[in-house]
This record gives C-alpha cells, sequence and structure tokens, in this order.
C-alpha cells in the first residue's frame, strides 16, 4: 500500500478555498455544524490531480512524496525551531518552496555571532558551529550591530557581513573640538586655532587623538554615529555623520566613560562611577555636522571600587523598553587566562548585578529577573535577545571577557596560567569551552571578541 | 490491522470514538485519547462523532501510528489526574519525572521512521490538529538538517533543486558567508 502517491501538501489549492495547511481549530466558527464539519473532511479528500512527485527510497520501498510541497506554514515551523543562523540561510535555499516559506514567516529572533577580532573567525551560537565569511579575514577593531569595524589607513570601514554593505567613516584620528565654539574647522585633531584651550590641554588632546582606538560604535541613525574611542589616558565620546572627514569629539566630558547607548532617540554615556549622563546632539545648520552640544546628569551615583576589585565592567542595554546598567565585577583571581565566554543564569551578587534605569528619581533601580526567555548578549555591542524554544533558555547574560581589552599587554602580570583559574566554585558556566581567544593584548592589538547581530 | 484502541478500556466504552482511515480502516479509541487532536475534540463537543469520524486524509497506517502516539500522551496526562480526559500542560507538569523519562523515550523510539512516514506523521499532525505529535515531527525535521548544506538536506529529503541558476547566484550573492 506504501506505493500510493501521497502528496497532501498539494491538495491546498482546488479545495473550496480551503487551506489544508491551516489548523482545523482556527476555521471553527465557520465549520461550526456537524454538516459542515463532514463536509470540510470530505472536501480534505485527495484529489486525483496530477501531483509533482518525488521518487524516494526508504529501505527497500518505494515511497513517494515530496518535501518541497511541505506547506509554507508547516516549513516555518521547522525552520523556526532552528537558531542558527546558518542553517536558517541554508534551510531557505534548499528549494524554491522553502524560500518562499522562508520569507512569509515572521521567525523568532536569533542568537548572535561570536566574532573574534583576530582572523576573522565567527562562531554561529548556541553550538558554536564555526563560520566564514569571504572577504572578512581581516582583524576588526570592534563589531556594532550587524556591523564589523575594520581601520583601514585614514578611515574606518564598517562591512556588514550579512548583506556585503559598506560604510566609510573618519578616521579615530581626524578630529575636531566639540566646545561651545562649535565650529572649529581644524581636523588634525589640533585645537590650537580655537582659542578655548590651553596649551598645555591642546598638546594632551593631539596625544589622545593620536593614540585613539575604537572601543564601541553605534549606528543610532543614517545620520548620526556615535563611538567611544580609547586612549591610553582616556575615553572620549565622539559623533559623525557617514561621509564626514571628521569626528566631533565631546572633550569636557567625564574621561571614564566606559560604554554608551542609543535609546529612545537620545545618546547616553555612563561612567566608571556608575553615572549616567544625557548627550545632547546638535546639528550644525550650515554643514550638517553633528555635535555634542549639552551634557546632562541622568543619574548621579559615585559608586566606588572595594579593593578585591580588579576591575568592573558596566553595560548598557535596552531590554523590553527598559534601560538596563549591567555590573559585573571581576576580581583579581579571573583576571587571568584566555577570554571566553561566560553565562550567568540568573543573577549573583556581587559577582553580577542588573539595574533598571529609574529616571524620574534618578537612580539606577535592581532588577531581580530578566524577561522570561530573554538572553543578555553583553561586549562591545550589547543587545537582549528573545529566545524562546532555544536550546539555550534565556534569563541568562552572556559575557565576553572583554575587560581584557582595556588592558595593553605590558599591564598584564607574567603569571597568568591556564583557563581554569578557579571558575569551578563560582556560578557561572562557560557553555563553549572549546573555543577563546588571546587574553592579552589591548585595543591596539585586536585582540578579544563581539558578539554579531545578525539583521532577522 | 484491526480496531486499535479496542483493548483495556472496557469500562469507558461510552466514551469510545471511531476514526475512519482513507483506506476505509476503523479504529476505536477513548475519548480522552482522542481529544489530543483538537479537530477531534471539536467534533466531539458538537456531537459529530456518531457513526465514526471520517479522516479522508489520513491512511490506516498513519492513523495506527498517530493513535499510538495519543494513546501513550494521553495516558501521561491522565496518570496523574484520574478523571481528567484532556492533555494539557498544567498536567504534564504534575507527572512524575520517572514518567516523564518514559515518554521522552517514547517520543525517541516513535520518530525512528523514514522520512515518508515522517512527512505523513507532520500533515496528520496539523490536519488533527495534535500540538504534540507537531511540535515532536518538526523538531526532528529541524535537528536533521542543522550543520547540513543544502545539497545534504536536498539529498537527505530527496529534493530536487529547480531553482533558476540565476535565483541560485542570487542566493550565493546574497548568503555566500553560510556556505564557506
Amino acid at each position: 500500500m506504501d506505493t500510493t502517491p501521497q502528496s497532501w501538501s498539494d491538495l491546498s489549492a482546488d479545495m473550496a478555498g480551503l487551506d489544508l495547511s491551516t489548523p482545523v481549530h482556527r476555521r471553527r466558527r465557520v465549520w461550526s455544524r456537524c454538516s459542515m464539519r463532514r463536509r470540510m473532511l470530505a472536501l480534505l479528500e485527495p484529489s486525483a490531480s496530477p501531483l509533482p512527485l518525488v521518487s524516494a527510497h526508504g529501505g527497500g520501498t518505494t515511497f513517494m512524496v515530496a518535501w518541497s510541497d511541505l506547506p509554507a506554514d508547516l516549513a516555518g515551523l521547522i525552520l523556526g525551531r532552528l537558531c542558527a543562523h546558518a542553517d536558517r540561510v541554508r534551510f531557505a535555499v534548499v528549494c524554491p518552496q522553502w524560500r518562499s516559506a522562508a520569507r512569509q514567516i515572521q521567525l523568532p529572533p536569533l542568537p548572535p555571532l561570536l566574532a573574534l577580532k583576530v582572523g576573522g573567525t565567527f562562531y554561529s551560537m548556541p553550538r558554536g558551529e564555526p563560520l566564514r565569511f569571504a572577504g572578512c579575514d581581516e582583524h576588526f577593531a570592534t563589531a556594532s550591530g550587524s556591523w564589523l569595524v575594520y581601520r583601514r589607513v585614514y578611515c574606518l570601514v564598517l562591512v556588514n557581513p550579512f548583506s556585503g554593505a559598506t560604510m566609510i567613516l573618519p578616521d579615530p584620528s581626524s578630529t575636531r573640538g566639540s566646545n561651545d565654539e562649535g565650529d572649529d574647522s581644524d581636523n588634525e585633531g589640533d585645537d590650537s586655532e580655537d582659542g578655548y584651550d590651553s596649551s598645555s590641554e591642546s598638546h594632551l588632546k593631539w596625544i589622545d587623538t593620536n593614540n585613539f582606538q575604537v572601543m564601541k560604535l553605534i549606528v543610532c541613525s543614517p545620520d548620526l554615529i556615535a563611538a567611544l574611542f580609547w586612549s591610553s589616558q582616556s575615553y572620549r565620546v565622539a559623533v559623525c555623520r557617514p561621509g564626514d572627514s571628521t569626528w566631533s569629539v565631546a572633550w569636557n566630558l567625564s574621561l571614564w566613560i566606559t560604554d554608551i547607548a542609543f535609546y529612545k532617540g537620545k545618546l547616553l554615556a555612563v561612567d566608571y562611577g556608575e553615572d549616567l549622563l544625557a548627550l545632547d546632539i546638535r546639528v550644525d545648520d550650515k554643514t550638517g555636522n553633528p555635535q555634542v552640544s549639552q551634557i546632562r546628569q541622568a543619574i548621579k551615583i559615585n559608586h566606588f571600587d572595594n579593593p578585591q576589585t580588579f576591575h568592573r565592567m558596566l553595560y548598557l542595554v535596552e531590554s523590553c523598553g527598559k534601560l538596563l546598567l549591567v555590573r559585573r565585577m571581576i576580581f583579581h583571581e579571573h583576571a587571568y587566562g584566555r577570554g571566553q565566554i561566560h553565562t550567568f543564569d540568573g543573577q549573583y551578587e556581587p559577582e553580577l548585578v542588573i539595574f533598571k534605569a529609574d529616571f524620574r528619581r534618578s537612580r539606577w533601580a535592581k532588577v531581580t529577573n530578566l524577561e522570561d526567555d530573554e538572553a543578555l548578549f553583553l561586549g562591545p555591542c550589547s543587545r537582549a535577545v528573545c529566545l524562546p524554544q532555544h536550546e539555550s533558555p534565556g534569563n541568562r547574560v552572556w559575557f565576553l571577557d572583554d575587560y581584557k581589552d582595556y588592558y595593553p599587554s605590558w599591564k598584564w602580570s607574567d603569571n597568568f596560567s591556564s583557563d581554569t583559574c578557579d571558575l569551578a566554585n563560582r556560578k557561572f558556566a562557560s557553555p563553549l569551552p572549546m573555543i577563546s581567544w588571546s587574553g592579552r593584548g589591548g585595543p591596539a592589538d585586536h585582540v578579544g571578541a563581539a558578539w554579531l547581530f545578525p539583521s532577522n | 490491522m484491526a480496531s486499535a484502541g479496542s483493548g483495556d478500556e472496557k469500562a469507558a466504552a461510552a466514551a469510545m470514538i471511531t476514526l475512519i482511515s482513507s483506506d476505509n480502516e476503523k479504529f476505536e479509541v477513548t475519548e480522552a485519547t482522542a481529544t489530543l487532536s483538537q479537530t477531534i475534540r471539536h467534533m466531539i463537543e458538537d456531537g459529530c462523532t456518531d457513526g465514526g469520524v471520517p479522516l479522508p486524509n489520513v491512511t490506516s497506517k498513519i492513523l495506527a501510528r498517530v493513535i499510538e502516539y495519543c494513546k501513550k500522551h494521553a495516558t501521561a496526562a491522565a496518570g496523574e489526574e484520574g478523571s481528567s480526559s484532556s492533555f494539557s500542560d498544567a498536567a504534564f507538569l504534575e507527572v512524575d519525572r520517572a514518567f516523564l523519562e518514559e515518554l521522552e523515550e517514547f517520543d525517541d523510539a516513535f520518530l525512528e521512521v523514514d522520512r515518508a512516514t515522517l512527512f505523513d506523521l507532520i500533515l496528520a499532525a496539523n490536519y488533527l490538529d495534535i500540538k504534540g505529535l507537531l511540535n515532536l515531527t518538526c523538531q526532528k525535521v529541524a535537528d536533521s538538517v542543522k550543520g547540513k548544506t543544502p545539497e545534504q538536506i536536498r539529498e537527505m529529503y530527496n529534493i530536487v533543486n529547480d531553482l533558476t541558476p540565476e535565483e541560485e547566484a542570487e542566493i550565493r550573492r546574497e548568503t555566500q558567508w553560510a556556505f564557506e
């Protein structure tokens, strides 16, 4: 009996407008009476129309099914269970039917890829399957959303490896001031002409500018890019418009900015004291160039470290419309070894504390739980991703050891040893222990890793 | 192949439902088993099951497998609740661990079928609206294609690549990175 052609998938077309792929209960109101129900079941009887069949051989018996004709919503159910971006892309190119199914269906969001700055190696999360992007095997400086940021001679080049799109930005050493005057014409980072700086300040700026490394970058809008630059002396926030020849640096901002975020149309920065600053951006009427025009304190804390702390990493991330601050304490005993992914299931004080911005009371309010299914991926670019039905449960925080990026190699003691630096008693896990990267270096060496978020 | 569900539920004889496959084979099952299918549940609620429920989309071979699944999972739902006739997530959570493990083993063994049967099970689960079975079978397909190239997937599922060379080139351009 197995030789009977079975290709139900083709039935939908001529079944009096009934789509077989729609579960019956969704049509219930229409077909509420017995006669209608029976008629419906009868209508769904296999038609005698010729069907495109593919012959398959299974266990010596010939079966006739056409997997390519799987109704689109069922193909979508399968597709939605693939949580690696590469798997979804490959599924969608198997045949035109699956391709069109993939286009019709609203898929759950994807977890990011892990991107190692050295050598352009990428790993699909959550299983750690390695990937390569053609033309993306150079070291990159940082990542922002779907963009990889490369430092080239005299410019930054942003490449979206998923779409192939590129964007050119000025080199971090090409800066103009963003003081009250607003229209410094110098584009070589030397602000001596603007009459605002003493010569020593000017000299320091010049040193900073020439050493600037890109730590973070945010594509706020097609006309506004914000970046966090680092030099051996300080952190600086700068803004530009794609196509500009210079960055506008907010020189009068705290030197200890550790993260920036673009939240509800506002550029925000958090400093090492956990103060939150709101940066107003003004666009020059004549040139169209953006610059930071005003800095306001949104949350004032002035947090200080205890002596056991090696470093505190602070991340700003938007989650379900709220602005979160995630504080990860790095203790001395952790600070060595190679970089790895670490995850926390829920909060563990003092290592991990999550706060929500309470703008009305100007404070950070402690959060006890993330939203269901939500995972925070924190690093040079941080995002919250809702991961329903995924192998890796939500309510989890994923860290890269990016605190190591902030310490140039000469600052590391030589006695750093293996990966195993007594993490066993800690309440966090290394879900992909086979993936690691050099823990020594610094921004200039392009060591470390970043999350790369595929556009859905 | 005779009535698959007629063995052990003499006491509940009043609540037996007859399902009729496309090749006119009759299967007698308990209401608890049948109502795992939302489609059949609605028919029962509307009193439309006298004289049997014809399922012209499901062959006896597939229907027997579907009933096997439903019987096992209906027992799971009823195991802790006693008189309950439905399988709900809440009830599922209360079932003890050992039984859950047994159920998992059952599901794994249940999925040891050839690709053609799997295809038919997916369509039947969708048509009969049996959520658990649909999830199970779709997950099986998803697991089988993970990490595979499109070519391997085509081979595995006997799918002819009838993308035009232009389409293929376009896709390659868009998604080159996934094939490296």
